[in-house]
């Protein structure tokens, strides 16, 4: 068994092969603009789109519809994944105002769900761990001023 | 009225972005980004300036929400009262003489 030679796969007389390909590459035309064409589909010869060009147009359009639809589903996914935690954190809240607070927190959060994965868990742990209990204190402290 | 709230240094960012445009209503997130506070952090804030009657704050219309796709969870929004910009005004105005007067006194306190 051999070894196959280093010197041998990166040899000059390759590279040297190459050059004259990688210079002819800026001089070559560019492709049509599929766009352009479909745009003019009231023209008669327009309207004739060889079949090799909508072959390549087609998938594209259909990948780009398909990731379109799967981010709307995405951030709507989990927008509705964090409710449970979100009516969890409720519990903190005095049961009068608990609606009122669920329901904005919510609408914060659906609003996260464009942003990245790190905000939306960051604004999870800032409602747990800071905001709802001082909303609760804030809420309860107020409540006993008006009844005092 | 209610007892003045605390004027932290958040609660002064808030007061500072609801004062650039008082007669605007303004959400949650909209304010906390506005004010370069973190999300999540202002609803404290919000229910404290609430209950101290400088602000008031209203369900947005379910005319705006069906507009909107895919629909999504009402916002509360938050604007000053009759008389919660002054108010705000003067409470800022007098939390910065405040810091003022203590940056000028605290060297001389620790010369003693």
């Amino acid at each position: 068994m051999g070894g196959y030679d280093s010197g041998d796969y990166y040899d000059d007389d390759d590279q040297a092969a190459e050059e004259p390909q990688l210079a002819g590459l800026s001089e070559l035309p560019s492709p049509p603009n599929p766009d352009l064409q479909f745009l003019r589909d009231d023209e008669a010869e327009a309207v004739t789109v060889d079949a090799k060009e909508e072959e390549l147009i087609q998938p594209r359009a259909a990948v780009l519809a398909t990731k379109l639809i799967s981010v709307g589903i995405e951030v709507t996914v989990r927008a509705e994944r964090g409710r449970p935690a979100i009516n969890a954190l409720g519990l903190l809240l005095p049961a009068q105002d608990r609606e009122r607070w669920t329901e904005e927190w919510m609408a914060e959060w659906v609003d996260l769900g464009s942003r990245p994965l790190r905000t939306q868990v960051a604004f999870l742990l800032r409602v747990a761990l800071r905001s709802g209990p001082h909303l609760a204190w804030t809420l309860r402290q107020a409540r006993r001023q008006r009844a005092g | 009225m209610a007892k003045n709230p605390r004027m932290t240094l958040q609660t002064q960012l808030v007061l500072r972005t609801l004062l650039e445009t008082p007669a605007k209503a303004r959400y949650g997130l909209e304010l906390s980004d506005a004010a370069g506070l973190p999300t999540g952090t202002i609803h404290p804030i919000l229910a404290r300036l609430e209950s101290a009657g400088w602000l008031e704050s209203f369900w947005e219309d379910q005319s705006e929400i069906e507009k909107t796709d895919p629909p999504r969870p009402r916002r509360r929004y938050y604007r000053f009262t009759q008389g919660g910009a002054e108010c705000a005004r003067v409470a800022l105005a007098q939390a910065y003489n405040g810091g003022q007067t203590s940056a000028r006194l605290r060297p001389a306190a620790e010369g003693r």
